[in-house]
């Protein structure tokens, strides 16, 4: 079943850490910093698509598929909730 | 005229307008092998000087990226860089670093091109070393800028257009010969520091003409780069596409993620060159969602064994693809090339050594070995660099004379075997060097970073081939937090160089002479 943008905000976060290398488990994520910068790197972003295709349960159109939605936290999180509205 | 006596292209160029440019000449032009590479580029012009060279946001024509080579070329030699003067650069995948590059090589000089992760350390000991007179850099690498006083600074991304030149007038012939320099690539040393390998042109040419004999490139074929330039394996994807007049897609390593498939169909990409990782990308995002690239044809694997599981997969999900497994060092670029139709029967070898080159194994003591029997590898032709810049010594270890001929072969560091019928098997690496996500590193280089650490007495790192990390082991005289260690190590190494997972320990193993025992450092990755 589709995710609300509301279960969206809550959950983003614990998928997303997993794959940020770099960030540490106890510091707080800047939603603006690139998150190449936080380990990021292509393949793990191909990990994080599917981590978050399977936990909100529909496929990211591939028009979405882009650097810039992978840039930032932000831009993910309003991809997503773009999506979940739709 | 002997068939392969180079033509004066540049002389030619300018006695002879287009329109006498005749069918005749041109026939005679493609047959003509070019002794260097501005050559190679003014005949890939004069051939095709409509065929798109670069593509992407600003895509290039032969013609065009000819003439903007030779504008900056002028600028440079008013800048007083020529012959035998280091340029370098350090940025991402751009069309300003593929002119740059040219236009160095255009005066007779050498480019040396950087990762784009290079910190100030590495940057420091590179500059040290090759004395620049030019260096650029980009928006991500513009924090470098500190490191560069006695250089002239360009960025490409603000200023670089006051580089390209009116016109090119006054740009003399390439004032060289094929024997000089044509680029340096840095690589990790024995010795921890970075060397620069140094590439001739005639080094470049040959291997690049004998890499096409195996990998067949064909004019109407779109080639992805998404390996930095830095990587001699992006950076030879220009020279192999210009020697046939095919074009160049230049990305940057993050379009490999989740926008891979898109970039591939959008530009219709017919050559895809990689490391196992992209592949592995590719094969996920193609086994989630099937994306048509009819256009793919050709996939050239280096820098780490493709798993044989992995090749499958491709012609799986690719019928009709042609999927290249490779070896090489960047000591002489390319050692040998499998093609897709002798993979079946030998699906462990890295193929034969390239056309007009040897490799044969030896034995401690440099005696050829049997067929079958395993040794070092070592290498022989006109593709091996002429050494490494200003390290006589390390020079001199690579590259030696052996045998009753005393020819010149290069050393790889790789054990391995060739059979009867000339195919090589790579066994292990033979000297302490680390192969970790596809790069050659030293581990000396991040010991020294590591003993830097003030209260750090020792430190040695492995790779654990179990997991796939790298892994440092601490002697320290005071406690010392894991997470400072990794801080520290980041602000001077790159990335791909900062081991995941840092132990401490009473003392490290030591060998009589008191040097860190690397077999015995070994051992302790089995404790918990």
């Amino acid at each position: 079943m589709p995710l609300t943008a509301i279960d969206l905000e809550a959950r983003f976060e614990s998928v997303l850490r997993p794959r940020l290398r770099l960030l540490a488990a106890d510091q707080p994520l800047d939603y603006s910093e690139k998150l190449g910068k936080l380990g990021l790197d292509s393949m793990a972003a191909i990990d994080l698509l599917m981590d978050i295709e399977d936990s909100v349960g529909t496929p990211i159109p591939d028009e979405l598929l882009t650097a810039d939605t992978f840039a930032t936290a932000q831009n993910l999180l309003d991809t997503l909730k773009k999506l979940a509205v739709a | 005229m002997q068939a392969n006596e180079p033509v004066n292209v540049n002389e030619l160029r300018r006695l002879l307008a287009p329109e006498f440019i005749t069918a005749k000449f041109k026939k005679k032009m493609a047959a003509t092998a070019s002794p260097h590479l501005p050559a190679l580029l003014d005949r890939a012009a004069i051939l095709w000087p409509e065929r798109m060279f670069l593509l992407g946001s600003q895509p290039l024509n032969y013609a065009a990226f000819a003439d903007m080579v030779a504008r900056i070329a002028s600028s440079l030699l008013k800048l007083g860089i020529g012959r035998g003067d280091r340029v370098v650069i350090v940025a991402e995948n751009c069309v300003e670093v593929v002119l740059l590059a040219f236009a160095t090589m255009r005066v007779g000089g050498m480019f040396v091109i950087l990762s784009p992760q290079t910190k100030a350390e590495g940057l420091r000991r590179v500059m040290a070393q090759c004395t620049p007179k030019l260096v650029m850099l980009d928006a991500e690498t513009d924090f470098l800028g500190g490191e560069i006083d006695s250089a002239k600074l360009v960025r490409s991304d603000t200023n670089f257009e006051a580089l390209i030149g009116e016109d090119s007038t006054g740009v003399p012939g390439f004032p060289g010969i094929d024997q000089d320099p044509a680029f340096l690539v840095f690589t990790s040393g024995s010795t921890g520091a970075p060397r620069g390998v140094i590439l001739s042109h005639d080094n470049v040419v040959f291997v690049s003409a004998a890499i096409q004999a195996r990998l067949g490139y064909e004019a109407d074929d779109r080639i992805a780069v998404f390996l930095p330039m830095s990587f001699d394996v992006g950076l030879y994807q220009l020279f192999l596409a210009m020697q046939v007049g095919a074009a160049v897609l230049l990305n940057k390593p993050q379009m490999a993620g989740p926008e891979l498939q898109s970039t591939l169909a959008t530009h219709a990409i017919s050559v895809l060159p990689g490391v196992p990782t992209l592949f592995a990308a590719l094969i996920k995002l193609q086994s989630r969602r099937a994306v048509q690239l009819p256009a793919l044809r050709v996939a050239t694997n280096t820098g780490d064994h493709l798993p044989v599981a992995n090749i499958e997969k491709l012609h799986a999900l690719f019928p009709g693809l042609r999927v290249f497994p490779m070896y090489g060092l960047t000591e002489c670029k390319r050692i040998s090339i499998l093609l897709p139709e002798e993979w079946r029967a030998r699906p462990d070898s890295v193929g034969r050594a390239l056309d007009g080159t040897e490799v044969f194994a030896v034995d401690t003591e440099g005696r050829t070995l049997q067929a079958g029997e395993v040794g070092e590898l070592v290498v022989r032709g006109r593709h091996l660099a002429q050494g490494y810049w200003a390290a006589e010594e390390e020079t001199a270890k690579r590259y030696r004379s052996i045998g009753p001929g005393r020819a010149r072969v290069m050393f790889t560091g790789d054990m391995g075997r060739v059979d009867e019928e000339g195919y090589i098997y790579f066994v292990g690496r033979g000297d302490f060097l680390i192969k970790h996500r596809g790069h050659r590193m030293s581990p000396l280089e991040i010991e020294e970073a590591a003993c830097a650490i003030p209260g750090i007495v020792a430190a040695g790192v492995v790779r654990n081939d179990a997991d796939s990390l790298l892994h440092l082991y601490l002697e320290t005289s005071v406690a010392i937090d894991a997470d400072a260690v990794t801080q520290w190590l980041r602000e001077r190494l790159e990335e791909v160089k900062v081991p995941e997972c840092i132990h401490f320990v009473t003392a490290l193993p030591k060998s009589a002479n008191l040097k860190l025992d690397r077999k015995a450092l070994r051992t302790l990755l089995a404790q918990p």
